[in-house]
């Protein structure tokens, strides 16, 4: 049972969260906004001990969850309730989710990549009660990829604290993950019929990266959440909604500490932030990046942790650009085409609906992968081969369900101000 | 700025077909995944069937290791396929290859795998299958 101590200590730290939250305008409902707070809570609690020199361990982790969640409880309760219940098609999505849900949750992770990288350095951090800077340095253990963003490891080591072992704790925080993905991605549809948006449900719940064996105990189920949790948090963002600023500020800040992908899928909610007409109200979004980045980029530089070599340098782009086609023929399949049409629909359907700062994501996104392929030091088919399906998979489902949503709650443009031409720039 | 858009426009008719068409084409890839034979779960690593349990290694937490492995056929890709998986075996200890031991540190605890030897000034203090692990005297 200990390896559920993890996603129990995020989700009563979430829940707390929400009590605080969930009245500001635009907040998400609580299946998006606890499992966010949550999993963004225990990550940046880690990353403070370690800023104060104190060992993240049960206690430190476990006392001040349990005080915070008691403090909650004098938090300003609601007046109205907004949420119904749930309807027939709402019903539907989480009886979608809960066989992937408890597929993963009993399947103990067993990838290369969790053995050797994130489960690898969960039992690392979870032994040393900190970020062993001195394990992450030495040489040998380059393999492991010292310089990604250490959340997801830091989420498994908090059940290895409490006793687990690390590949059932990986696949414990897989049933609150394929919950909280769905509950993004029908969030992130709403505006379009119940039906559709039960489908952009299960799509995420049964997405290839949660629910393949081969990748069991990735960092994928976590970032896709992350991207469908920003994605849903996005309108009211994008309107200037403090729930949703903070939501997106949560997410952006999480994605950061999540993948190098997770990274550029930050920056570009923060740039659509910056370039929204809210952008003076969404300025915790951009805030909540330099933080996250800064926060574990410094931890790097200061300690002498060194990533791979990835240099945006003509010198080596220029000689890779006639070899990239070739070296993507070879690693075509089926489901990685089937991938890259839907990805094509999604870019068409939000360019013709969303609002037009929706597109600046995926944009941030797409530049910085082709960025690193064209720039890793790997041969580049051989990276092709290991990475590409799953970076194009992971935040798939939560654009999928926002593709929906603004197809059928197509985005209005303001009316201009009294005064002003049409087609003028907005003010802010 | 966007001109204002209708829900029965073309555009938003395209948006919804492409929205939809995405939906299909995401449950088709995932399908496929496990058609295609992916969804089988990973074999465990030949490098785990081959090592010892390690746990009963008396080496103290933090200490630092030279990996000396005995020839073998597979080559390089065999040997780093070791040193991952010692790294996953006993994540308190740092293991490295004379290859990448930095000039820094000096050697002091020695793990041979297989038929091979560290220098003459090494004591064995345990053993399990082809790993045994070695301090070195110093000189």
């Amino acid at each position: 049972m200990s390896a559920w101590s993890g996603p129990v200590l995020a989700l009563v730290l979430g829940w707390a969260g929400w009590r605080w939250l969930h009245r500001l305008p635009g907040s998400p409902p609580p299946a998006v906004l606890i499992p966010l707070l949550g999993v963004g809570g225990v990550g940046a609690w880690v990353l403070l001990l370690e800023s104060v020199g104190l060992p993240a361990t049960p206690l430190t982790q476990g006392v001040p969850v349990v005080l915070f969640a008691a403090a909650s409880l004098a938090a300003p309760r609601s007046n109205t309730t907004t949420a119904g219940r749930p309807g027939v098609w709402a019903i539907a999505a989480t009886c979608a989710a809960i066989p992937s849900a408890i597929l993963a949750a009993g399947r103990p992770a067993a990838g290369w990549d969790f053995r050797y990288l994130w489960g690898l350095k969960a039992a690392v951090f979870a032994g040393a009660g900190h970020h062993d800077p001195s394990w992450l340095a030495w040489p040998a253990h380059a393999f492991a990829h010292p310089d990604y963003p250490p959340m997801w490891s830091d989420l498994i080591a908090t059940s290895i604290r409490f006793g687990a072992d690390p590949a059932a704790a990986a696949a414990a925080w897989q049933a609150p993950l394929v919950f909280a993905l769905a509950a993004s991605c029908w969030h992130a549809a709403r505006g379009a019929p119940a039906g559709l948006r039960a489908a952009a449900a299960a799509a995420g719940a049964w997405a290839p990266v949660v629910t393949l064996p081969v990748h069991g105990g990735y960092a994928e189920p976590l970032l896709a959440f992350l991207v469908a949790a920003a994605l849903a948090s996005l309108p009211a963002m994008l309107r200037g909604e403090t729930g949703g600023v903070l939501a997106a500020a949560a997410a952006t800040a999480a994605l950061a500490l999540t993948k190098n992908e997770g990274m550029a899928l930050a920056a570009g909610v923060a740039l659509a932030a910056a370039i929204s007409g809210a952008r003076r109200r969404a300025w915790p979004v951009g805030a909540a990046l330099v933080v996250a980045v800064l926060a574990w980029r410094t931890f790097m530089w200061s300690h002498g942790i060194e990533g791979e070599a990835i240099a945006i340098d003509g010198g080596r782009i220029a000689p890779r650009l006639p070899d990239a086609p070739a070296a993507v023929a070879q690693v075509l399949s089926l489901p990685l085409v089937l991938i890259a049409l839907a990805w094509a629909l999604v870019i068409v359907a939000l360019a013709l609906c969303a609002a037009p700062a929706t597109l600046a994501i995926p944009a941030v996104w797409l530049v910085a992968a082709v960025l690193v392929y064209l720039t890793t030091p790997n041969d580049l088919a051989w990276h092709l081969r290991w990475s590409l399906d799953r970076v194009l998979a992971a935040p798939l489902p939560g654009f999928i369900a926002l593709a929906l949503g603004s197809a059928w709650s197509p985005h209005r443009a303001a009316p201009p101000a009294p005064g002003k031409r049409p087609g003028a720039a907005p003010s802010a | 700025m966007t001109e204002p858009t209708h829900a029965h426009s073309p555009r938003v008719a395209l948006a919804r077909v492409a929205a939809l068409l995405a939906v299909l084409l995401a449950v088709a890839a995932s399908l496929s995944e496990r058609i295609t034979g992916r969804g089988v779960e990973p074999a465990e690593p030949a490098a785990s069937r081959v090592l010892p349990d390690l746990h009963d290694m008396t080496a103290p937490p933090g200490t630092v290791v030279e990996v000396i492995v005995a020839p073998t056929p597979a080559g390089d890709s065999a040997v780093k396929a070791l040193l991952h998986e010692l790294a996953w075996r006993r994540p308190d200890l740092r293991f490295a290859t004379t290859d990448t031991w930095p000039d820094t540190v000096s050697v002091e605890h020695v793990l041979t795998l297989g038929d091979v030897s560290p220098t003459p000034r090494s004591r064995r203090v345990w053993q399990s299958g082809i790993a045994a692990y070695w301090t070195v005297e110093r000189e």
